[in-house]
């Protein structure tokens, strides 16, 4: 099948290295502390975060730093072909896991000691990069919080396909059976915490898929500090003087 | 407006956004600056900056952790977080919420993150009388705070681990009882002489706690020392919540009067409309609210819904407008 | 049989030429048992057995006679998560609900601000958004073609799932927000479905049937509880009732051949047929404190109830299904009550959602 026309344009329409059209948006639950909606093309991502809270499980409780949860969950609606997911299946906790540890990279835990921030991602449409969309989700929740992070974290996906390297799969190309590299960087300080490769991919041109990812990262990251700087311009004039 | 979704007609709309364009206006003249996560805040290197909350430094620079506004205060930068827990600092008054009792302490939800501290030796015994605390002092814990109970008390101090301790000596502090709780963004509610505020108009009790919890409750006197027939009669009134022991007509004649019950809907609805605005949370801007919607003949269902909530924006405009003025 | 997991390519594939060829189903594989419950489930373009997952709480549905007849569930666990409240705090609900002023402002019989969005999911074939205070609920609605069941070969199928979202409190992580679920799904469907012989269901299921006894519309709706700030259940009502009439059924061509027990189907991408909701009932939940009913209960409010009745009533006032929950008992007298006052206060709450649905609509379509 033809992913990339000879003219140089995807299936949706797009250019190979052209992202789909990203949108950010702050305060979508009520109830939690922090809560954003994330949109890449057609994938909508919920998340919300709760912390940093009182430990409810004594044992849990670490003394000098905070402790992190997160756990992702498909809505049955999200993919096209509708299907009822159990629970704790293995892809949610290996997806909850990954968007754990990266989180944890980043939030400045030695500074809330005993305490816990859960973060849950609730994924409302997939047409792929779903876990990208989550770590972006939550980054914005995050800083909604208004929980000390170092740096903030953006994902972005990238493959290849017909010998070109292409930005931000969705559904259709990612399972075409090439090779879907996910790439999660700290925006500012330039350094990478998550990299997901499946397929096989030459070493040389596996660089450039993922310098591709990269590029996508930081324009996330432009539109992530854009929406925070509105959100909080626009908090601290109506609070006043 | 995250917390109440209303749909507002194209007018409302109209409105509400010229509203909030001339807020701005007021308040840039102001110049804060405002910082996103991993941001650089500008500094001069040679005065020898200290780094405060909310930031920290990456090859040299000075770096910002939160989102919010970069205060200066001479040597000091710090990052002022909007959205956020609570930051507790001594001597703040807080409201919080009895989550569990301790041995000797009990322990008190307060949006922090942590659970607060408040020692069985940090608090009055009912009978006033300065002693130590007995083990019969500590079993009857319950009869002083129950769990789910509602306390005002006082900010003692940060301890090493980052957990909170509370104090509840003086008679103004204590459970709260007979009104409604309601929970705004801490960021709100700024820090003021004052925060226990009767307003006599309305018989009301109101109570701005810093962390974000505010009790807007019937008035009740603050009780001087409880001798023993108060102490007595205190119990008896202590039963009347208690359903086990009364029936349903005993509990009726007991419920707050229906025009203090007016007051108190009135001055939370008008928490709840500023709150979902974001303006800040001061007594003179509660009452000034709940007093025009009652003006206005505005029922007090209503004053969450669309029309009200643009009112209370054009009003906080004048009302900036004018303080901007005068100061 | 478990719901595959992981996707592996073969699968992933299978998927996508689904989304790009027109469905010829064959029909392989059916139900396990004969006599006895109807397992039901759907059928993949391999032609394999896809089983659904049995219903929870299967006593329950063998007690029911007739969706009139109130069905009296042992006490179910009332809402999760609710903050504990003060003796003092309940005091002074009970008594703003005794003089008809609750601590919002509204009378006992006031519902919040309703605001309903449509098509908010497209890949399904209906779907709303419905934001009661602070309840935030998504609904959507998916059709796929399947066979009827041999008793009612006439009717189509639907099966309602709710889910809660841990994004709405953080006591549903895990499995924690299961039973609430399951509570839910069963009190939704036992609302709006009929008995077991698909008669006196809310939503009209003959309209759903494309040959008889052979092919028929199989309607998925999928709730899910994004934010929860009491009264899950009208809200979910209510949403379910906005994406029905949001759905929009492909046109099928019904080719015969000349085997009568294969015919062909051609499901057209272009037409829809819009969904007939006029009969679609809403759910009225009612809340007893102490002597008095209230409408639109907050969690703080619920955590007060004795007992609550939640009450399907349609357009012309009849009603279609009926629950009780907590534990305290009621007189028979204060239940027809109840259910009067519900019919009351539905006709109102029929007429709000119907324009709000109607300009959702009309947004979505401008």
């Amino acid at each position: 099948m033809e992913y990339v026309s000879p003219e140089g344009l995807r299936l949706d329409g797009r250019r190979p290295m052209e992202m789909r059209q990203i949108r950010g948006e702050i305060g979508a639950v009520a109830k939690a502390d922090g809560s954003a909606v994330f949109e890449m093309g057609n994938t909508k991502v919920i998340a919300a975060v709760y912390g940093p809270r009182e430990v409810q499980n004594r044992s849990q409780q670490i003394s000098d730093q905070a402790l992190v949860r997160c756990e992702y969950s498909m809505a049955n609606f999200s993919t096209g072909d509708r299907m009822r997911r159990p629970k704790g299946d293995r892809r949610s906790t290996e997806i909850s896991l990954v968007i754990r540890q990266t989180m944890e990279a980043c939030i400045m835990t030695h500074l809330m000691p005993r305490s816990q921030i859960d973060i849950f991602v609730q994924v409302l449409q997939a047409d792929g990069g779903t876990r990208s969309a989550c770590i972006n989700a939550a980054t914005l929740a995050l800083a909604d919080a208004g929980i000390p992070m170092r740096d903030l974290v953006t994902s972005c996906s990238a493959g290849y396909l017909n010998s070109t390297p292409l930005l931000d799969l969705n559904y259709v190309e990612d399972s075409a059976g090439g090779p879907d590299v996910t790439v999660g960087i700290l925006a500012k300080m330039d350094k990478v915490t998550l990299l997901q490769m499946d397929a096989k991919l030459p070493m040389d041109i596996f660089e450039n898929v993922m310098q591709l990812a990269t590029e996508g990262c930081k324009a996330v990251a432009q539109c992530i500090q854009e929406v925070l700087l509105e959100n909080s311009k626009k908090l601290e004039y109506q609070r006043g003087p | 407006m995250r917390d109440l979704r209303l749909s507002l007609n194209q007018t409302q709309k109209v409105r509400l956004e010229a509203a909030l364009e001339e807020l701005q206006e007021l308040s840039s003249s102001a110049a804060s600056a405002i910082v996103t996560v991993a941001e650089t805040i500008p500094v001069n290197h040679e005065d020898g900056v200290l780094k405060g909350h909310g930031t920290t430094e990456l090859n040299g620079e000075v770096v910002a952790t939160l989102c919010g506004v970069v205060e200066r205060v001479n040597k000091l930068v710090y990052v002022r977080a909007l959205r956020a827990r609570y930051k507790p600092e001594v001597g703040d008054i807080i409201v919080g919420r009895v989550v569990e009792i301790a041995p000797k302490r009990w322990r008190i939800e307060i949006n922090f993150s942590q659970d607060a501290i408040l020692m069985l030796s940090a608090m009055n015994l009912p009978d006033g009388i300065q002693r130590r605390r007995t083990a019969v002092d500590e079993l009857n814990m319950r009869s002083i705070f129950g769990e789910n109970d509602v306390v005002s008390a006082e900010v003692r101090g940060l301890q090493h681990d980052g957990s909170l301790q509370l104090q509840a000596r003086s008679q103004k502090y204590g459970k709260l009882e007979r009104g409604q709780l309601i929970t705004v963004s801490p960021y709100l509610v700024k820090r003021r002489k004052q925060h226990f505020h009767h307003l006599e108009q309305y018989g009301i009790d109101l109570v701005l706690g810093c962390n974000g919890f505010i009790w807007v409750g019937e008035h009740v006197e603050a009780q001087e020392n409880a001798m023993t027939e108060d102490q007595e009669s205190e119990t008896e009134e202590n039963k009347k919540p208690n359903k086990k022991s009364m029936t349903l007509e005993e509990q009726e004649r007991t419920y707050t009067p229906f025009q203090t019950r007016q007051n108190i809907c009135r001055i939370a609805n008008a928490v709840r409309v500023l709150s979902a605005l974001g303006f800040c949370l001061t007594v003179e801007v509660i009452i000034d609210t709940a007093e025009a919607s009652a003006s206005l003949n505005i029922d007090i269902k209503d004053m969450l819904g669309a029309e009200f909530y643009v009112l209370t924006a054009e009003r906080e405009v004048q009302r900036r407008k004018s303080i901007k003025k005068g100061g | 049989m478990s719901w595959p997991t992981n996707l592996d390519l073969g699968q992933k594939e299978a998927l996508v030429r689904r989304a790009h060829s027109t469905v010829k189903r064959t029909e392989s594989g059916r139900e396990k048992e004969e006599g006895g419950e109807q397992r039901e489930g759907r059928l993949t373009q391999e032609g394999k057995w896809r089983e659904r997952q049995p219903q929870p709480q299967p006593q329950q549905q063998q007690l029911e006679l007739r969706p009139s007849i109130p069905s009296f569930h042992p006490s179910l666990p009332s809402f999760p998560g609710m903050v504990g409240l003060s003796v003092g705090e309940k005091h002074f609900i009970q008594g703003g609900i005794a003089q008809d002023l609750r601590t919002d402002g509204r009378k006992r019989l006031h519902y919040r601000p309703i605001s309903v969005e449509t098509s908010v999911i497209p890949q399904a074939n209906g779907s709303a958004r419905v934001r009661l205070g602070a309840t935030d609920v998504i609904v959507s609605v998916k059709a796929e073609l399947g066979k009827p069941s041999p008793f009612q070969p006439s009717k189509g199928k639907v099966a309602i799932f709710v889910d809660c979202s841990p994004t709405a409190a953080p006591m549903f992580e895990g499995r924690g927000g299961e039973e609430l679920s399951a509570e839910l799904s069963v009190s939704l469907q036992r609302c709006l479905l009929g008995g077991k012989s698909g008669e006196g269901a809310g939503i009209d299921l003959s309209s759903l049937m494309v040959v008889e006894g052979k092919l028929c519309w199989d309607l998925y709706i999928d709730g899910l509880v994004v934010s929860s700030d009491g009264n899950l259940l009208d809200a979910l009502g209510a949403a379910i009732k906005a994406a029905l009439s949001n759905t929009g059924i492909p046109k099928v061509n019904v080719a015969f051949a000349s085997s009568a027990d294969e015919p062909e189907v051609d499901v057209s991408d272009e037409e829809f047929l819009q969904f007939d909701t006029s009969r679609v009932p809403v759910i009225v939940t009612l809340t007893k404190v102490g002597r008095h009913y209230i409408v639109d209960a907050t969690p703080e409010e619920e955590s007060q109830m004795s007992s609550a009745i939640s009450v399907s009533v349609n357009r012309l006032g009849n009603i279609c299904g009926l629950t009780k929950r907590g534990g305290a008992g009621l007189d028979p007298s204060v239940i027809l009550d109840m259910v009067s006052v519900a019919k009351h206060v539905s006709q109102q709450l029929i007429s709000v959602l119907d324009s709000e649905i109607f300009a959702a609509e009309s947004a979505a379509d401008s």
